[in-house]
Formats: C-alpha cells, structure tokens, sequence
C-alpha cells in the first residue's frame, strides 16, 4: 500500500494549505464569521477558482473525479485554517449525490452552477420525511441550508429511499449561525414539489454515498484543526515561561503532549482510512471504525489544546478555544463512539461461545 | 477516634498484621475469637463487644489493609444476625439455589467464604433471613485472590428463621471497608517504593509524572476511604440502602484505578509472587464483584433515583433522617 | 496510617429549617428558572436577588454581628451554600465578595477598613473582585509586576490585571501588587483595597468561548489611592493572599457546578427507562455523593479552626474531574437526536463548551496534584 500523496495530490495539498494559510488567517476568519451570512462569498469564489467545487464530479460532467482522498486533503486543510465556508454541505454532499444521479432534467444545469461556485447546495438527510403530493415535514439543523440555492433531499416515498431536488427559495427556513462557525437552518416543507433524482436501491445507494463522503471530511478536517491546535499548544509550551522556566519543561506536561501527539497519529489513521474506503462496498463499516478511532482522539486533543493553554484557551480571541469548539462540534456531528461501535456490532460477525462463568454452576 | 476504639484498631492490627494474607483457618480463627472480634456487633448484654458500625469499620479496613485471609468481616455480620449466643464461625451466603419450603431447605448456597469451615451460615432465601446448621455436602472453589467461595448443598435441612436484615447491603457495607484498607495499603506500599527506587541517578519520586499518577490515587483512596466512613455513618443511624449503594459503587471505582496505579508504580516486581503487593490488588479485584459490580449498583441506585423524580434527587442527597 | 483524614461530620440540628428557608428564598425569586443561567449560577450576577439574600442575613453568614454579619456557624453557613448552588441561584455578584475579599478584610483589615466595607457586602449591595493574575503571571503569580509607588501619604498604581471575574461589577478589588521597587518573587508585594471608580482604571471584557462575559482585563494608569488602601502588612502581600487561595479550594462549588445537568440527565433517564441512563444517573449519583461527603468533612475542620490543606486539594482535585467528566459521560450515553429544545440538549451543548474552564479556576490541574503529591509524603 503506498502511502505516499500522488504528484496531483501534492500539487492539490499545497495548493489549498497556500491559499488558506494566505486568505483565511484568524482575524479574517472572525471577520467572515461576523459577517450577516456567516462566510465570505469573496472566499467562496476564490475556492471555485482553484477548482475546488470540480472535485466531486466525474471528467465527463466537466468535473475532476477527485476521490476520498482529494476531498480529505481540502478536508485537512479547511480544518487547519477553520474555514468556516459552506464547501461541505454543497461541495462535497450536494454534489456527491448530483453526480451519482442518473443523467437528465436539470441535473447538468445544477452541476454547471455549483461548479462555478455560482451557487450553493445544501443536502438534507431526512427518510423519515414524506414525499407525496409534494415534499412535506421538517428538517431541523440543515448545515448551510439558511444560505443554500437549491437543497438535495433524501426522503422517502411510498415507503422507500427517493432521492429529491427542489429550489430552496420557495421553502420555509429559519436559520442561524452555528457555534464555532458555519450556518444551518430549520426548513419547513409544506407539500413543496421537487423533482426526482432517483429512486428505490439507487437512492439508497446514493444516500450512503454520501453519508460516507461527509463523515470522512468531517474526520479528516478533525485532523486539520487538531493538527493546528496541537502545533500551536507546543509553541505555547515552548515560550509560555513561568516559574523561570518554559511550561514544556515540566515533565508532567511533557507527557500530555506526547498523548497528544499519539492522538493524533491514531486520528489521521482513521482520517487516511475513512477516505480510502468511502467509495468502496465496505463503506459503512470502514466508516464506523474509523469514528469510533477518531472521536476519542478528536476529544481528547480539544480538551488538551485547552489544558495546556490554561486561561487564553477558554477565550474568543485566540485560536486555541476555536480548535477546541471545532473539534468539539465535530465530534457533536459524528455522534458518540458507543454509538460507532454499536453499528460495527450491529454488522455481524462478532458472536462467541458463552464465556465460561455463564454456565450453570 | 475515641480510647477505646484506639485500643480496637490497635489489638486488631496486631493482631491482623502477624497472621496476614499467610494464615491456617483453625490457628487464625482462634486468635479472632480470643480477641473477641467475631462478636464485635453483638451487644454486651449478649456477650458482645458492644461495637457499632463505626468500630466494626475500624477491623474491616485492618483486614483489608493486612490482607487478612481470614473471614472476620463475614463472621462479625453473621454472628450479628443469628440468634444470641450461637457458637462457632458463621458465614454468610447471598447466592443460593434450590427453594425453602416449610421451614426446610434444599439446594446450594453459592460463593459462600470460607464456607468449608462454617460451623452455620445466615442466608438470604427466596426474600426470607435464614440460619443454617453445617452443610451435607461442601465443593470447593476460591476467588481470583485464593480465599474460599465454597458452595454448600443441603438436603432437607431444617432453617431457623431470623429477623429481616438486608444481608446484601451489610455484606456490600463489609467489603467497602475491606477494600478502602486495601487500597489505603497499596497507596503506601506505592509511596514507599517510589521513595526509594532509583532510576537514572534518582528516586522515581523526584519525577513529576510520578507525584501527578500517585496524587490522583491518593484522592481516589482518600474517596473511597470516605465513602466507606459515611455509609458506616449511616447504617449507625439505621438505614443505609442509598448510602451502601454509593459507597461500593465508588470504592469499586477506586479499586480500579488503584490496581491499575499500583502496579504501574511497581513496575515488574509488582507481580511477583515474592513481593506483597499483589495479596491486595487480587483481593480489589475480587472484592470489586462481589455483592454488588459497579453495573449491578449503578443501576440500582439509577431506578431508586428515576423512580424519585430529579426534582427529589437534591433533597434526598441532603436528607440525613431516615428516608 | 494515612495522611489524609476525611471524617463526615455531623451536621447542626437545625439544618432542615436553613434548608427550607433558603428553598423558599430560591422559589420566590427564580420565577423563570433559565436552565442555562442556572447551570452556570455562580458567574450570573443578580442585584436584587444579592440584596434578597443580604437582607435574610445570608450574606457574611459567620461575621461579627458589628460589620454586619449574623455570627452563625460555618457548618450552617456551607448547608446555605450547598442549597443555593443545587438551585442554581444567580450568586454571581456577591459571590467573590462573601466567600473571600469579606474574609480577608475580616482578618487583615483596619477598623476603618472593615467598617467601610464589610456592611456593604453583608447587605448584599457591595460587590468585588480579585486582582491576581497578569499576562506574565498566570499559574505563575509571584511574577505579578504591576506597581504601587509611594506617593505623598498615598500610593501610585501602574500596571494590568487579566482573568478578573466580575471587574465589571465590583465596587472593589482586592489586588497583589508589587509595592517595593526591585523586589523579586514573593517579596515585597502587598495587597491593596482598590475602589473600582478610581480615576485612571479601565476594565474590558474578555469574552469566552461561549460569548459570555465572565473574565476582565483591567489597567490601572497612573491610579492615586491613599494611605488606608493598603491592606495588611506592607511587603506581607503574598502570604497573605495564598491563605486567601485556600479559602477558594474546597466547598461545595467543587462538585455543584453540573448539577443542573445531571437533574436533566435523570430526568430523562426517568422518562425513557433506557437503561445505560439509568447506570449512569446512579454512577453520579454516588460520585455526588461521595464527594459531598468529602467536602462536608473539610468544612468542619475548617469549622474547628484547622488547616487540611492535603483534603482541600484532594477535593479540588476530584471535583474538577468530576465536573469535567460529566458533559462527556452524559454524551456518550444519550442519543445525540435529542430534540433541539430539549433541556439536556441545551445544558450538554453549554456545557461542552464551558467545561475546559472549570479546573483553571483557583490554580490549574497540576499545581493541585504537586500539592497533594508533597502531603502525601513524595517530594
């Protein structure tokens, strides 16, 4: 197994990490977060410019058929510089699922104006939603769904998977900004019509397509932000002196940050894996594997970042605490790990005889 | 303490730390017995020691402390709840089989300490308090530090039935002040070590990994130490379910983390069988299943709880009467 | 034997009636019982509910009855605390002034001084702050630099405070400050009674992670205050103000902060029967309850008159990691579909947040398991 980026995959890597680190410093990104939408639509058209909305497409629908680990690099990269832009929500999930859909209608236009970064998706994971007679229900928590153009929605209808595209303008929606950066909103649908993707197995499969995608960026932008905190909290170590000497001197915090450091070796494992296997058949175990890894070492470094910090950690003005908020909304998002490891088990293959206690004494 | 329990903990640590974890049944017996602390709950009209359950804490955690292999704690509750002046050594048994019919018993009675030796056993059968006279028949078996869990089979054995007592919880109450000795002890052997092992040119103590790992098990023995002081508290008063529930739970807790950091401290030689460390982690690790795992009173103290209703929780947590 | 000691003492006879009254006092007042403000009770400042308390004589419980204070236990004093903190009451403004700058002015003050401030603060209308930390001095504090120069009969202030909770309301501060030029470490500071309208004094907030506004930075430019600000014994400043640390290690605070979540956490234990909310309600249960214990022991020797340092730490110390482990336990266990509204959804997300910042508060983690590492004999 090489382990080893690709040239285009380093070219991709330097590309994304240069520009963040040139456009999206700290200051500029409280900034963008204060703005009235949440984000930068300068920055957002700077991102479709680098070809950045082109990933998730195939060459024949003017894409650049990036896999999981293209999107993992911009991943990491946006969680470095805790980009705070809705490039999850339409360019990877949105945009996903557009691209497995079966050609025709007004996909090819949908896809043409996400790539330019005209406009923006926002994808909606709601089965327990009805479609008949239109799309009705409620959909709370839609990450970039205050701003979004149009939404892509998994429902259901007449009981199985379907696969929905509708303008977000005719919809209810009440939004509002996330904590520790990006928006989302509470949409009411009343009977609203939509136009089929698909249906059936291939909307199912298009589904988990795209809950795998989202769940290894999320990692993987983990990894980012936990790799930023983790490089700032052993700078602070470094300089910060008290008791006339540097924090990291003391041994006892010498240990912290070498678990730490294993933390985030264990994450970007789990971030390396879930991009390699999202496109495969094994996709939902892979996935649950790697979250079960990967919140355990996403929390623990948030809080350390924060320990070791002391009291700059806990405040708005220095980024230590807006690593910590985003690696704790992440984990928030990706659910808990008693809950990955029950779906690993739920998959089978782990029975065993009675232990031997259990027999009747 | 008062005078007199400084004489207590004084005789019976004498007493426990010449036999400790090393001792013959019938020779260790006869030097509990000579001290008077089988009787140690019994009142002195009766013949007893007069003791409450502030005292009977005082033996438990020498017990625990010495890793004594000798069932005091088991026989102080059990010649508390059989008749007044029953003779010999009494166990006790919480686990049982079979069924009483008719003030008469047939079946097994499970993991019962040092039960090959009991000269009777106080039971808990079908929801009832029992006496049972010496078995028909006895299998041994032993717990992960070697003391005996024998279980006891009876044909038709006639029981004498006993005032209600909530056998579990006492015995939980007993093993809680067993383990806080315990881990108190394994907390010193670990200080001392550190004291005096050298590594790279000086005392493991001097390294601040070292101090931080070790201050957190003092605070986990110094909880459960309390804990065990409270719920003792609390049984003098009369009635301790939710206390009892509390305290095992948190010193099973602390025993987790004291193992684990006793053995981290000692390193290699903490698991040899020369060095006496492990008397006392093997007995946490046993002591932290029986009559009651962190599972079993997490979860009875969670239903006691929900059934109150959280906006009860509060004022029951500071209720100091009788619930 | 060990050295630590933690007896559980008995508590007065007439705890159930201090127990009603202050319940009663919580009720009447918290008519819309916000379950965040509640969760973070100690930071939220309520004037009319400080005076509420001052005039029941809840405020500088154990004082003289000349300065103001009622001359009670401090046994009945910690069941007042214990009540208000379980409630979740907006403590905030009075909260530094009750628990630490009454006492130390109490112990190191003039007359004057006592009688010019400490009614004030029983009355629940005086309010104050501690000016401790700056940016060079954080765990560090015998680095603090800011400057008191002799001026006159009076004192000049140079210099800047960071981290001070409740700058924003206080009346005043009771700050360390170096007083002796070239003095080095713990020498030759003192503690000053700086009155917060004091020309030349700025106060911005620092807002946190959560956009509240908790913690302050303070300057102090060309700051003039006379001879009778100077508080205790000139140049005795650091000893003075480490006893007053000790005073914030231990008490009920330590274990209380969660409690409205784990109230919710049971609540919804109760209400699904889901059985892992059920294990875990009684797990905190006995943490609770356990560590209660434990402070109740320390306050009655503090009670008698002693010192247990080791216990305080031990108390600190588990306490903060028992309030740091109850946001990740509760979210472990419960189903993160909750609603968005529903009550342990907003606390856990609140809480989440916030958490990190409880054991910085009176010292960080390590400085605590040194503390504790040297009573038990290790250094």
């Amino acid at each position: 197994m090489n382990l080893q980026w690709s040239e285009e995959q380093q070219l991709l890597r330097d590309m994304v990490r240069r520009f963040v680190a040139g456009e999206y410093g700290f200051e500029q990104r409280q900034k963008f977060i204060a703005s009235a939408h949440g984000f930068s639509r300068e920055i957002w058209a700077a991102l479709a410019e680098l070809g950045l909305m082109l990933l998730s497409f195939s060459e024949a629908d003017g894409g650049m058929a990036g896999g999981g680990l293209e999107a993992s690099i911009v991943a990491e990269a946006f969680g470095q510089g805790l980009v705070a832009e809705p490039y999850l929500a339409s360019a990877v999930k949105a945009s996903t699922a557009l691209a497995a859909a079966p050609a025709g209608g007004m996909r090819e236009q949908w896809i043409a104006d996400l790539q330019s970064g005209e406009k923006i998706a926002a994808f909606v994971d709601a089965p327990e939603l009805d479609f008949a007679d239109g799309l009705t229900g409620e959909a709370i928590c839609v990450a970039a769904a205050d701003i979004a153009d149009f939404l892509i929605v998994a429902a259901s209808k007449a009981g199985a998977p379907v696969l929905l595209a509708l303008g977000a303008g005719a919809v209810q929606r009440d939004g509002y900004k996330l904590h520790g950066g990006g928006t989302a909103a509470d949409i009411r649908f009343e009977h609203n019509p939509a136009l089929v993707l698909a249906e059936g197995a291939a909307a199912a499969e298009i589904l988990l397509q795209v809950r795998a995608a989202g769940e290894a960026f999320l990692i993987a932008e983990a990894l980012g932000a936990a790799q930023a905190g983790f490089e700032l909290t052993v700078e602070y170590l470094k300089t910060r002196v008290q008791f006339g000497k540097p924090l990291g001197a003391n041994q006892a915090l010498q240990h912290r940050a070498s678990e730490m450091f294993v933390e985030l070796e264990q994450l970007r494992s789990a971030a390396l894996y879930a991009a390699v296997m999202r496109d495969t058949d094994e996709r939902e175990l892979a996935v649950a594997a790697a979250k079960y890894v990967a919140l355990k070492a996403m929390r623990f470094i948030g809080q350390q970042i924060v320990q070791l910090h002391g009291g700059i950690g806990v405040t708005q003005e220095y980024a230590a605490g807006h690593y910590f908020m985003r690696l704790t909304a992440i984990a928030a998002q990706l659910g808990t790990p008693e809950a990955a490891s029950a779906a690993i088990a739920a998959k089978g293959g782990f029975t065993s005889p009675a232990p031997y206690w259990e027999s009747a004494a | 303490m008062n005078e007199q329990q400084m004489l207590l903990a004084d005789s019976a640590g004498k007493c426990f730390e010449s036999l400790g974890a090393k001792t013959a049944f019938a020779e260790g017996w006869r030097q509990v017995e000579a001290l008077g602390l089988n009787l140690l709950l019994i009142a002195e009209a009766n013949g007893g020691f007069g003791g409450s359950w502030d005292d009977a804490l005082i033996v438990l955690r020498l017990a625990g402390a010495n890793a004594l292999a000798l069932p005091v704690a088991e026989a102080i509750l059990a010649a508390s709840l059989a008749p007044a002046g029953t003779q010999g050594f009494g166990s006790i048994a919480t686990k049982t089989s079979g069924s009483l019919r008719g003030g008469v018993f047939s079946g097994g009675l499970i993991g019962v300490p040092w039960g090959r030796h009991a000269d009777y056993v106080v039971a808990a059968i079908d929801g009832a308090l029992v006496l049972l006279g010496k078995p028909e028949a006895v299998a041994e078996a032993k717990n992960l530090a070697d003391e005996p869990r024998d279980r006891l089979t009876y044909e038709h054995a006639p029981v004498t039935a006993l005032a209600a007592a909530p056998l579990l919880e006492l015995a939980a109450l007993a093993r809680t002040g067993q383990m806080a000795g315990a881990i108190g002890a394994a907390l010193q052997r670990s200080v001392t070590y550190v004291n005096e092992r050298q590594q790279f040119g000086r005392p493991l103590a001097k390294f601040q990994a070292v101090q931080q790992t070790l201050a957190s098990f003092a605070a986990e023995a110094a909880a459960a130490d309390c804990a065990a002081q409270s719920a003792a508290q609390a049984m003098q008063r009369g009635h301790a379910s939710f206390e009892i529930a509390c305290a095992k739970l948190r010193a099973n807790m602390a025993a987790g983390i004291a193992t684990a950091t006793a053995h981290q401290m000692h390193g290699a030689i903490g698991f040899t069988l020369e060095y006496d460390l492990h008397p006392l982690t093997r007995r946490l690790w046993s002591w932290r299943s029986e009559y009651g795992n962190d599972h079993f009173w997490a979860l009875r103290l969670g239903d006691g709880i929900a059934a109150r209703g959280a906006a009860n929780f509060w004022s029951d947590l500071t209720a100091s009467e009788v619930v | 034997m060990s050295s630590f000691d933690f007896q559980p003492p008995q508590l007065p006879a007439n705890e159930r009636q201090i127990r009603d009254q202050v319940r009663a006092l919580c009720k009447a007042h918290m008519t819309h019982p916000d379950i965040l403000r509640r969760a973070n009770s100690w930071a939220v400042p309520d004037l009319a509910f400080s005076k509420a308390l001052g005039a029941a004589g809840l405020i500088g419980m154990i004082w003289p009855q000349r300065y103001g204070g009622a001359e009670r236990t401090a046994l009945e004093r910690y069941i007042v605390l214990e009540e208000l903190l379980a409630a979740g009451a907006p403590v905030g403004a009075h909260w530094i002034a009750d628990r630490q700058t009454g006492p130390l002015i109490l112990r190191y003050g003039t007359e004057a001084q006592r009688e010019r401030w400490l009614p004030g603060i029983a009355r629940g209308e005086i309010y104050a702050c501690i000016g401790l930390s700056e940016p060079g001095a954080g765990s560090d504090l015998a680095a603090v630099r800011t400057t008191a120069r002799r001026h006159g009969d009076g004192w000049v202030l140079e210099g800047q405070k960071v981290w001070t909770t409740n700058a924003h309301n206080a009346h005043v501060m009771i700050a360390l400050i170096r007083s002796e030029e070239g003095s080095e470490r713990q020498q030759g500071l003192s503690q000053f009674l700086i009155p917060m309208d004091t020309p030349g004094i700025t106060v911005r907030p620092i807002i946190d992670l959560t956009g509240g506004h908790d913690f302050n930075e303070v300057w102090f430019e060309n700051v003039q205050l006379p001879a009778e600000a100077l508080i205790g014994a000139e140049g005795k400043g650091w000893a003075q103000a480490t006893a007053e640390l000790s005073l914030e290690r231990s008490g009920p605070e330590r274990y209380l902060s969660s409690h409205v979540l784990v109230e919710a956490l049971i609540d919804l234990a109760a209400r699904t029967g889901a059985e892992n909310l059920l294990a875990l309600s009684g797990r905190l249960a006995a943490e609770t309850w356990t560590l209660r214990q434990m402070s109740l022991a320390i306050a009655a020797k503090l009670a008698a008159g002693q010192d247990p340092a080791l216990e305080a730490a031990i108390v600190k110390d588990l306490g903060n990691s028992y309030e740091q482990e109850i946001p990740k336990l509760i979210q472990a266990a419960v189903d993160t579909d909750l609603a968005a509204d529903e009550p342990l959804a907003l606390l856990l997300g609140y809480l989440l947040q916030i958490s990190p910042s409880f054991s910085l508060r009176g010292g960080t983690r390590e400085i605590l398991k040194g503390i504790i590492a040297r009573g038990m004999g290790l250094r």
